[in-house]
């Protein structure tokens, strides 16, 4: 902590921003939502390449659930947008884009994917990892289990979130 | 080099807000910014914001 405390001699300079800008803090009900990639170039220019977290769902194109992930997609955009980057796309397995194999091993889909933030290109991809539903009796298929769904995956997702916040008490604030 | 101090001011029962989490690591605020959280301001600290106002930057 000592390294970030300010000189004696400085004098603190504090400003408490108006309460309307400080809102940015808390706009959950301006959710931005999420977007579709049409290719996995999309996905790389879009996810890989940028510094905030990101969440993919990948998932075959007539995929019988797709209307239910795409319920639970929202719920999590609702919660996260502001520092998730959340995409879905949509495989079409007639036509598998040759790329799609670099970002995902299994064949299995549909499959969430947790990119972490401050990090990009391979390094995002290499530390990324599929984000398993919980199992259990919640399935995807219920409608009335999304909410359990969603709020396991958030607190997953937030939990991996990197950070450089100091936690200091009031004295150390004005040490 | 002279770093702009952020504070976040929040209350016992809540976290700290995962926006600002991030903005943390922003590629171009990290060299420029220090972030701290402090919870449970004292008035000295509030300058004439409610407990209702947290969390404030």
């Amino acid at each position: 902590m000592e390294k970030y405390a300010l000189k004696e001699e400085k004098e603190k300079e504090q400003k408490v921003i108006d309460k309307k800008a400080t809102d940015a803090l808390n706009r959950k009900e301006q959710a931005k939502g999420y977007s579709y990639a049409g290719s996995i170039s999309t996905v790389n220019e879009k996810m890989i390449q940028n510094h905030k977290a990101g969440l993919v769902l990948y998932a075959d194109k007539n995929d019988e659930n797709n209307s239910h992930y795409a319920r639970l997609v929202s719920m999590l955009a609702f919660k996260m947008s502001e520092y998730v980057n959340i995409i879905i796309y949509h495989n079409d397995p007639e036509k598998e884009d040759p790329l799609l194999r670099r970002e995902i091993d299994s064949k299995k889909l549909p499959m969430f994917k947790l990119y972490k933030n401050d990090q990009i290109g391979n390094t995002k991809r290499r530390n990324s990892y599929e984000l398993e539903l919980p199992g259990g009796k919640l399935d995807i298929s219920r409608e009335d289990d999304h909410i359990e769904i969603a709020e396991f995956l958030i607190e997953e997702i937030e939990g991996e979130i990197e950070h450089d916040i100091v936690e200091v008490s009031q004295k150390m604030y004005f040490s | 080099m002279e770093k702009v101090f952020v504070s976040l001011l929040y209350k016992e029962g809540t976290d700290i807000d995962n926006t600002f989490k991030t903005l943390s690591r922003d590629p171009w605020m990290k060299d420029k910014f220090v972030f701290v959280a402090l919870k449970n301001p004292t008035d000295q600290l509030m300058q004439g914001a409610t407990e209702e106002d947290l969390p404030l930057i």
